[in-house]
């Protein structure tokens, strides 16, 4: 007799190919579902609707692109040798960061606020595309679980005996229960909706924050109060570049 | 008269993509993305028929509201055309005939589903 598994005997890795495949179907089969419409002839060509029903199963095509690129890099950051080190500007970092996430910000009526010098002249030794992409993501669940014009707030305090830096993203969102806390960070542990972002693709949010501060030896926390808000605050060593000494 | 048929779905794109056929063929389409929507539209609208996605938020939301529908006297002659998402090379392919009791739905169809075949189906099941 065939032994059935049931979530509780799948090994980790099983639950996470489970559920990676049934992300990946469920925009394929929404693809698939509008072009079938439109092949058999359900819609006039030329339409509005045709043009909607396009429109629609391109973003749901961007989306698994987003999601793959996601999982691409999760597993990319596993071998930290494959990644490129380099200075990095904070201050550029926070730059990309907060002109990708303008219009999300901006359709919810987000208040971003942040010292004018946020990051300046302030080097990380690490990934610049990583370290945005880590910003981004953080944002986004700053922007998904606020309320409609709400406020995300980013500051940033150098601790001088240690050498690195602290950045605290608060938001004024909807708050992540007490028992949920020690599942964000980690691969596939949160429900699908809470996998969507604003723009409705799946990403591994969290989690790939998580590996992409692993990789630049950085630690990150998540405080929440349900109804108030979240802060997660990300510590990160600075880099210092070298002055030349003087011969003596 | 044209029939009323309550599209349970919570992928929206999805959702649209049925609306559009069901509207091509005449029927009158009521939608809801999640079974609370769903309840409420049942009770308030004479639906004819009702296409259920199988897992939506939470896994068992498709077969709560199917059992729901059939065990209730009042809605239990509403045929339910239930969606998966349950690819057919595996074994948790469902079958009528063994699963009828549990979920008690008239037919099965794996997405996504051929827009020609939902058709026919809802008229047979309509006739």
């Amino acid at each position: 007799m065939q032994e059935n598994k049931t979530d509780q005997t799948l090994t980790r890795d099983e639950k996470a190919l489970t559920i990676m495949a049934h992300d990946i179907k469920t925009p394929l089969t929404a693809i698939v579902s509008m072009l079938g419409v439109i092949k058999k002839g359900y819609v006039d060509e030329d339409t509005e609707k045709m043009k909607d029903l396009v429109t629609r199963a391109i973003k749901q095509a961007e989306s698994l692109i987003a999601m793959l690129d996601d999982i691409l890099d999760y597993t990319l950051l596993a071998d930290k040798t494959k990644v490129k080190r380099e200075p990095v500007h904070l201050f550029e970092v926070f730059k990309n960061s907060f002109s990708a996430m303008k219009s999300y910000t901006e359709q919810k009526q987000i208040k971003v606020t942040y010292p004018r010098d946020l990051g300046s002249g302030k080097y990380i030794h690490g990934s610049r595309s990583f370290l945005i992409r880590a910003f981004n993501n953080i944002m986004m669940n700053a922007i998904k679980y606020n309320k409609e014009q709400g406020t995300i707030t980013i500051d940033c305090r150098e601790n001088t005996p240690q050498n690195t830096i602290t950045i605290t993203f608060t938001d004024t969102g909807i708050g992540v229960p007490e028992a949920d806390l020690e599942k964000v960070f980690k691969i596939f542990e949160r429900g699908r909706q809470a996998r969507k972002n604003p723009d409705g693709s799946l990403g591994l949010g969290l989690s790939l924050v998580k590996q992409i501060i692993d990789f630049h030896f950085g630690e990150i926390t998540i405080n929440s109060i349900m109804d108030k808000g979240t802060t997660i605050i990300v510590t990160l060593p600075l880099f210092k570049k070298e002055k030349k000494r003087r011969n003596p | 008269m044209s029939h009323k048929i309550l599209v349970v779905e919570d992928e929206i794109d999805i959702l649209e993509a049925h609306k559009v056929v069901l509207e091509h063929n005449h029927y009158e389409v009521l939608t809801a993305t999640n079974v609370g929507v769903a309840r409420e539209l049942l009770e308030k609208q004479s639906i004819d028929l009702i296409l259920l996605d199988v897992m939506m938020e939470k896994d068992s939301d498709g077969f709560n509201f199917a059992q729901y529908v059939k065990g209730s006297k009042k809605y239990k002659h509403i045929p339910i055309v239930m969606a998966t998402a349950v690819n057919k090379r595996t074994k948790f392919m469902f079958d009528l005939e063994k699963d009828g009791d549990f979920l008690p739905v008239e037919k099965f169809m794996d997405k996504p589903i051929d827009p020609d075949d939902l058709i026919a189906t809802i008229r047979g099941l309509l006739k």
